[in-house]
C-alpha cells in the first residue's frame, strides 16, 4: 500500500509542480517584459544577516522566508494581454483559485485571487491581475501586469512590500482582508 | 563478480568527467573568446572595490577574502556580427542552462535580457554569474569568483563597500567598449 501511494505521489508531484510553471511561457512572447526571482533567491535571502534592531528589515526577512516565487508580467500590447487573460481564466479554473477582491479605478482594473495556506491567516498563492490603460511604471506606459506570488505568508506582510516595490495595484492590496 | 567492479569503475570515471566537463565548460568560453576580436575580457581583482582592510569587522574581511576576482566577458554587436551575435549569445544560454547553475533572477523582453545564477550551496558560493543582453548593444558576462562566499555576511561587505573610494577607473574600459 506504502508503494502505491510512493509511486502515485512520484506521478503526481510534477502535475502539481507544473502549476506553478504555468506561466512561464509567457517569457518568451513577444511584447511581454518578464521577472522572475525564483526560490533559490529566496532562500539566500532569507540566510542574510539583518541586525534584529530594524524592524522593518526583519519584517520583511520573515516574509521572504515563506516565499518561494515571484513572477511578473508586464505587456504593452492588446494581443498579449488578450492572451495573458486567456491563460489567468483557465488557470483559475483549473488551480480553483478563490476571488479576493476587485477594484475599478478609473481606467483601471485591479482583481486579486488567493489560494488559502497553511493555517486561515496564511497565503499559499496570490495572483494579481492589473488592466488599464493609463497605468504608469517609471514613466512608461503599460497595460497589464500579472503578478503571482507562491509561499506560505501573511497578505498584511505582501501589501507592505508591495509599496515598496512599487508595483501597481500594489497599493490596493493593504485593503485586502481575508474573509 | 569481476565485471560488477568494472561496470562500477566506468561509472564513476563517468561520473568524475561529467561533472568536470560541467564546471569548466562558462571558464572554456572564456578562454576560447578573449582573443576573439568582437569580445572584451577583463579581470578586475577585489583590490579595486579599495577597502581600507583595516576598518573592516571580522565578518566583512572574511567575505572579502572570499571573494577571489571579478571576471567580465563582453561582445559589441554591430552591423555585420548579428549573426555572430545570436549564435553566440546561444551557446552561452546552453551552457547555462546546466543544472548546476541555480536560477536566482531572470529578467527579460524583447530586446534585452538577464539572469542571475550562481554555482555551489546556499552558504558557501563558488561562483556568481551575471549575464545580460541587449540586441542592439551586445552582451556581457559577469562571473564573481570566490571560495566558498557566505551570502549571510555579504550584506556587511556591502555596507562597507559604501564607505569605500571605488576605483571605477577599472570599469571605464567596460564602458567605453559599448559606446564604440
Amino acid at each position: 500500500m506504502k508503494k502505491v501511494i510512493l509511486i502515485l505521489g512520484m506521478v503526481l508531484l510534477p502535475i502539481v509542480g507544473s502549476a506553478q510553471n504555468y506561466f512561464d511561457s509567457l517569457e518568451d512572447q513577444d511584447g511581454v517584459t518578464s521577472v522572475i526571482v525564483n526560490a533559490n533567491m529566496f532562500n539566500l535571502m532569507s540566510k542574510i544577516d539583518v541586525s534584529t534592531e530594524d524592524p522593518e528589515a526583519e519584517e520583511y526577512i520573515n516574509l521572504i522566508k515563506n516565499i518561494t516565487s515571484l513572477k511578473v508580467f508586464v505587456s504593452k500590447s492588446d494581443a498579449t494581454t488578450t492572451k495573458m487573460q486567456n491563460m489567468m481564466s483557465k488557470y483559475l479554473k483549473k488551480t480553483n483559485l478563490q476571488e479576493l477582491m476587485r477594484v475599478k479605478d478609473g481606467d483601471t482594473n485591479v482583481k486579486f485571487y488567493m489560494k488559502e495556506g497553511s493555517n486561515s491567516n496564511k497565503v499559499s498563492e496570490l495572483l494579481m491581475f492589473v488592466k488599464g490603460t493609463e497605468l504608469k511604471v517609471e514613466g512608461k506606459n503599460i497595460e497589464t501586469v500579472l503578478l503571482t506570488l507562491t509561499g506560505d505568508f501573511d497578505l498584511k506582510q505582501v501589501s507592505k512590500l508591495t509599496q515598496k516595490m512599487n508595483i501597481p495595484g500594489g497599493e490596493h492590496l493593504k485593503k485586502a482582508k481575508k474573509k | 563478480m569481476k565485471s560488477i567492479k568494472i561496470i562500477f569503475a566506468t561509472l564513476i570515471i563517468g561520473i568524475l568527467f561529467t561533472s568536470c566537463d560541467s564546471k569548466s565548460s562558462l571558464q572554456k568560453y572564456y578562454v576560447d573568446n578573449q582573443e576573439n576580436q568582437n569580445f572584451i575580457a577583463i579581470d578586475i581583482p577585489t583590490s579595486a572595490l579599495n577597502l581600507d582592510e583595516n576598518t573592516l569587522t571580522e565578518k566583512q574581511k572574511k567575505a572579502y577574502n572570499s571573494i577571489g576576482k571579478f571576471n567580465f566577458l563582453g561582445f559589441k554587436k554591430n552591423d555585420n556580427n548579428s549573426s555572430t551575435y545570436e549564435s553566440e549569445k546561444l551557446k552561452i544560454k546552453s551552457i547555462l542552462a546546466d543544472e548546476s547553475y541555480k536560477t536566482l533572477i531572470k529578467y527579460g523582453n524583447n530586446k534585452q535580457g538577464a539572469i542571475v545564477k550562481y554555482l555551489g550551496s546556499d552558504t558557501a558560493i563558488d561562483e556568481v554569474i551575471i549575464f545580460g543582453s541587449d540586441n542592439s548593444q551586445g552582451f556581457g558576462i559577469v562571473r564573481v569568483l570566490g571560495n566558498d562566499m557566505n551570502p549571510s555576511q555579504f550584506l556587511g561587505l556591502i555596507q562597507a563597500l559604501e564607505n569605500s573610494n571605488f576605483d571605477t577607473e577599472q570599469l571605464k574600459g567596460i564602458s567605453e567598449f559599448f559606446k564604440k
